[in-house]
């Protein structure tokens, strides 16, 4: 079988620029995104040992050596689909791109993991939009998968699906606690690289990449309004609060 | 404007659409009878199913706006059709509006700023927060044939509630306590029977578990009591806390938190800690 698990490599701390309307990433330390490594864990999970595992990311060319540490979790390939025509997408450009590097690179996968949102940007979007772009299947939430089944999450029930592959899934925050490196392929970690792929070699339309495949756009950025009405409590703060807990019976 | 809803349980939505919208029209992705102009025949639970719903309803209303509250069923279905029809999706947003002529999503973001986004394809799409219900119902309901679907739903279960949900008092920790202090917080919720939850960057940081997040992408929280120390109050967390009492201590007096406090302590919660310990030793 060929697993992927999309990457996102994300800035460690979020520092939003308002003139530019994007998160700074210029000066910032960068990480893989927890939740895609919480994926990764439950692809990991699910391979059998002769299953490939494969990588695939978007963004800049510096953001390769951060993803060579997939290697040591165990993943066989890694690509980051890399093109400055790439900036500046939205979550449908995204979608396409990765969808356009899926159909060049890994034609014949067999299922797709996600994490079920990315930290920095948190909208969702990505399963559902990759998933119509390669007109496959797919559920967000997910609990657990096995051959048979998949377990996911709604807002108030588990529910139980069959499937066929292929599936994309997108896997909950709190399904593991996301992988860790493995002795095992620890070895063989140093000599493997990240492979770039540029927009050209993907044979992608440009015009539905970067900002002019961008379908949304921000108008502006605005500060939230906070009215503090009431006067802050300066002294003895310990003791308001024993007893307000013991006035509405906490205490 | 027409504007276009979609909602399972949820249905708040509609509200909020005719603030803004002269015409409203309304759907479910629950078969009920009269909560809803549109209903699908079953209850629908994979995206596909959802998807062929959305596109019938759609082709019937010709809507200038569809507007999708932020359940999982809807956002799958949403995002499937957003991306099978190439259009532009706002996401999360926490409130909607008309402005320079054009439909605005709010989304929340970093450092207590919000970002106004719009689409450039029509309709427009936009998935709502939304966390309630409203009596509503309609005099007639079109039942909808619901298409095959390649993911075969085969039963549901209900699950352990998260403690949290239920809890009738919640301590919740920020960035703005240090780490040294969780085991004596934890003593005193122990006391007062609190559960202990906690901020997207807490749980990042590996401090406390995923599943302790109050807020998007975490829990919901209802309880009598909510204690927020050393939270700043981003509207990422607000956003999950209805409680009856706010008691908050921050040492910024900026903290957005105050705003929406009952007890607004202005203080360092290394400081408070100890103090509130030995208070609720006495009154115990």
């Amino acid at each position: 079988m060929k697993i992927i698990v999309t990457i996102k490599v994300i800035p460690e701390r979020i520092k939003f620029n308002k003139e530019t309307k994007r998160i700074d990433r210029d000066g910032v330390k960068m990480i893989i995104n927890p939740t895609d490594l919480i994926a990764a864990e439950e692809a990991n999970k699910f391979r059998n040992p002769d299953d490939e595992l494969i990588g695939i990311s978007m963004g800049p060319p510096s953001t390769a050596e951060i993803l060579n540490s997939l290697f040591k979790y165990g993943f066989d390939r890694v690509y980051l689909l890399s093109d400055i025509a790439f900036a500046g997408s939205d979550t449908l450009a995204t979608a396409y791109i990765l969808s356009a590097g899926i159909k060049k690179l890994v034609p014949d996968f067999d299922i797709i993991f996600q994490g079920d949102y990315s930290v920095d940007g948190a909208t969702g979007q990505i399963p559902g939009e990759l998933a119509a772009f390669l007109n496959i299947p797919f559920l967000t939430h997910v609990k657990s998968v096995n051959k048979k089944e998949i377990i996911r999450k709604t807002e108030d029930k588990l529910e139980y699906f069959e499937y066929q592959t292929p599936i994309l899934l997108s896997v909950s925050d709190d399904a593991n606690y996301g992988i860790s490196p493995n002795l095992f392929y620890l070895k063989n970690a140093e000599s493997k690289k990240t492979e770039i792929v540029d927009s050209k070699s993907l044979n992608s339309d440009i015009s539905q990449c970067g900002l002019a495949g961008s379908k949304t756009s921000v108008l502006s950025v605005i500060q939230n309004e906070v009215k503090i009405s009431k006067s802050l409590i300066e002294e003895n703060g310990a003791e308001e609060i024993a007893k307000l807990l013991k006035k509405v019976g906490v205490i | 404007m027409k504007t276009l809803v979609f909602f399972k349980q949820n249905n708040n939505v509609i509200e909020i659409a005719r603030k803004i919208s002269e015409e409203v029209k309304t759907a479910s992705f629950n078969p009920c009878s009269d909560c809803a102009e549109f209903v699908p025949e079953m209850e629908i639970r994979s995206f596909e199913n959802g998807v062929h719903f959305i596109e019938y309803v759609e082709e019937r209303i010709s809507p200038d706006l569809m507007l999708f509250s932020d359940e999982t069923i809807i956002r799958e279905s949403a995002a499937f059709f957003a991306g099978k029809r190439k259009l532009g999706l706002i996401s999360h947003s926490n409130n909607v509006y008309i402005k320079d002529g054009k439909i605005i999503g709010v989304v929340p973001g970093w450092e207590n700023l919000s970002a106004e986004v719009y689409s450039l394809t029509k309709p427009v799409l936009l998935l709502l927060n939304s966390n309630t219900k409203i009596p509503f119902s309609v005099e007639n309901t079109e039942t909808v044939k619901i298409g095959p679907s390649r993911l075969k739903f085969k039963k549901d279960t209900a699950f352990d509630k998260n403690p949290l949900e239920t809890a009738k008092v919640v301590i919740g920790i920020g960035r703005g306590v240090k780490k040294s202090l969780i085991p004596q917080i934890k003593k005193i919720a122990e006391k007062i029977n609190a559960e202990i939850g906690c901020t997207r960057p807490v749980a990042d940081s590996g401090i406390l578990p995923l599943n302790k997040v109050i807020g998007d992408s975490g829990v919901d929280i209802r309880p009598k009591v909510y204690i927020a120390l050393g939270i700043s109050g981003a509207i990422q967390h607000t956003s999950g806390v209805n409680a009856q009492y706010v008691i908050a201590v921050n040492s910024d007096k900026n903290a957005p938190i105050f705003a929406i406090s009952t007890l607004p302590i202005l203080g360092k919660v290394e400081e408070i800690i100890p103090e509130l310990e030995k208070w609720i030793k006495n009154i115990l």
